[in-house]
């Protein structure tokens, strides 16, 4: 229901203009036939598969995850709190719940960890004022300076260009994965593209990592993302962005790179000053629960890597390897080029049979399993990419699906004609007794 | 057992599909392919969330909210890449629906600009308190009242007369 807001045009509830603008609104949204429906979901499915593979990608490279967030934690969900990097890729922010309508039970471990970090309550006029002591000298705007948090975002002016510049404070959750050392590793090249990438260990066992790269990880515009990432070794994390843009996410370059360099930005992360604010985090719920583990019956990346090459035929290099909880990738060179496979290795996908099987080529082996071949270009390929795949499942639900391409990376070009495996040695892998015992295990 | 995610999330998709794409179709003022290129990044971004993020108190409206949002972002880097998908049957006027208004409506919202189209839909489409479609588009309460105020005006304009007797019929 609209608001009562005081002012003369929008105080009351719709009338007049406003009632008869919806009425045709409605009659207008309603007359598009949705006929196309099934499809969309079917489409909506795939995209969402995609994300996830994406991902879990990041899981496993925590600073592509925080790449493709971009400035996580800003908008109000933190790079590790619930979404995580990883799982907040896809959205611009972290769902809030709806009040009124959660469900009366007991907060999930999760929900806990995400209600402990909402507690942060930092003054962002704090958090501004260590951004603005450990930069150099030029003008500054943050926004909300009379808030609380455990970020502060703000534009900064050194009369060369405004830039975006955000810092972001977490506690970490420890291990190794995308909430734990993961940040402060460099992602591989497979998946998203940077200039230059370092990380190492600092006098006293803190950790750190800086990025040069790109907003978007696929570059679809040219804003760059420079990123420091300080992991504690007592689990703090400081996280600090800059843009060459005033803003993020769509606003126009206004400089060649952004303000800081990355002597620069290593000094603002590893700064004194930021230890009074860190003590401030709330303390995250101990838990047992990895947030990146397994769902029931999934392999680990490192058990697919080890099965995907066992499958290999003879005479492949291996250049890169990666994977994380169901699915995993490698690089190989048969000396003709580079050649990214991917796979993935999915208990209990019964439920989506019909939108993965329901149409191609498809082919049912006398043992119930579908197969499906497909030979297309790449989705994020680069120039003259293809992209083969074999998508197979057992009439249980267990699925493998496997996809070679002719080029050692997304978005890269493609290096050699066809991928390094043919589709008859896709389907042998993706075919084989292996994998299922490997998630039986 | 436990139904599976894909099971779950096939269940809101087919229930909520319909309506996000008409939703989807008014953002676009009307360009169908580009509303279901939304709609199926919205399901997919759905789908990523679904079951992992913290509970979505109510996965319909937040869906509405990703899709504006799926769709604002896709304004902004507009000329980047459109593909159109598919093809979904042209469609014939309904009973009781005026074609020039449903025209003369789009054609409308076509020359509002992205944010106040946005705001139009989630005000008087999805019947949206400022307050919500503040916190949808990342604004203020003011800047939506603002734009709604201008959205208003322009549409009030160019459908001038037209509306008003469509909703006195």
């Amino acid at each position: 229901m609209p608001q009562n807001e005081g002012s003369q045009h929008d105080d009351a509830p719709h009338e007049g203009f406003e009632e008869e603008l919806g009425a045709v609104l409605r009659s207008t949204g309603e007359g598009f036939s949705t006929d196309g429906r099934r499809e969309l979901v079917a489409g909506g499915l795939t995209r969402g598969k995609r994300r996830l593979v994406r991902r879990r990608l990041a899981v496993t490279g925590g600073a592509l995850a925080l790449a493709a967030v971009g400035i996580g934690g800003v908008y109000g969900g933190s790079v590790l709190g619930t979404g995580g990097p990883a799982k907040a890729a896809g959205v611009a922010a972290a769902p809030k719940p709806t009040s009124g309508t959660a469900k009366p039970t007991e907060p999930s471990l999760e929900e806990k960890r995400r209600l402990a970090m909402q507690q942060a309550e930092i003054p962002v006029k704090d958090i501004a004022a260590v951004i603005q002591a450990n930069t150099p000298v030029g003008q500054w705007q943050f926004e909300g300076l009379d808030g609380k948090g455990q970020s502060a975002l703000g534009v900064y002016d050194d009369g060369d260009g405004k830039a975006a510049v955000s810092v972001g404070l977490y506690r970490s959750a420890g291990g190794a994965g995308e909430a734990g050392g993961g940040q402060v590793e460099c992602p591989s090249r497979v998946h998203v593209d940077f200039d230059k990438c370092t990380t190492g260990r600092l006098p006293g066992g803190d950790r750190l990592m800086v990025i040069q790269g790109y907003e978007y990880p696929d570059r679809r515009e040219d804003t760059k993302n420079w990123r420091a990432v300080l992991l504690t070794k007592d689990g703090f994390v400081v996280d600090a962005s800059e843009y060459n843009a005033p803003a993020q996410k769509g606003a126009a370059v206004s400089r060649e790179n952004p303000p800081f360099t990355a002597t620069q930005l290593k000094a603002l992360v590893t700064s004194d000053d930021w230890r009074p604010l860190l003590e401030q985090l709330p303390k995250v719920p101990k838990t047992d629960v990895d947030p990146g583990a397994a769902r029931p019956g999934e392999a680990s990346g490192p058990e697919i890597q080890t099965t995907l090459r066992s499958l290999l035929p003879k005479g492949l290099r291996v250049k890169d390897k990666g994977g994380d909880y169901g699915y995993g990738f490698l690089v190989l060179d048969d000396g003709k080029g580079q050649s990214l496979v991917e796979i993935n290795v999915q208990p209990n996908m019964g439920g989506a049979l019909g939108d993965l099987f329901g149409s191609g080529d498809v082919t049912t082996l006398p043992d119930g399993r579908k197969v499906k071949v497909t030979q297309g270009f790449a989705e994020k390929g680069g120039s003259g990419v293809v992209s083969w795949g074999v998508d197979t499942m057992t009439p249980e639900g267990f699925r493998v699906v496997i996809s070679s391409m002719n080029a050692g990376g997304h978005r890269q070009d493609a290096t050699r004609d066809k991928p390094a495996l043919t589709i008859e040695q896709l389907k042998a892998i993706a075919l084989s007794p292996k994998w299922q015992k490997a998630s039986a295990k | 057992m436990r139904k599976s995610r894909a099971d779950e999330f096939l269940e809101f998709a087919s229930a909520r599909t319909g309506h996000l794409f008409r939703s989807a179709c008014l953002l676009t003022s009307g360009d169908t392919h580009l509303a279901e290129d939304l709609t199926q990044e919205t399901l997919g971004r759905m789908y990523a969330m679904w079951g992992r993020m913290a509970r979505i108190g109510n996965p319909a409206a937040y869906a509405q909210t990703v899709l504006v949002r799926t769709f604002l972002s896709h304004q902004r880097r507009r000329s980047a890449t459109e593909r159109p998908l598919g093809e979904l049957p042209d469609r014939a006027p309904e009973n009781g629906e005026d074609p020039a208004l449903r025209i003369a409506l789009l054609d409308a919202l076509a020359g509002l600009a992205p944010k106040d189209r946005a705001v139009v839909v989630l005000r008087y489409w999805e019947d949206r308190s400022i307050e919500e479609t503040a916190d949808a588009l990342h604004v203020s309460s003011a800047a939506v009242r603002t734009r709604s105020v201008r959205a208003l005006a322009k549409l009030r304009q160019r459908l001038g007369g037209n509306i008003a007797e469509f909703a006195t019929r």
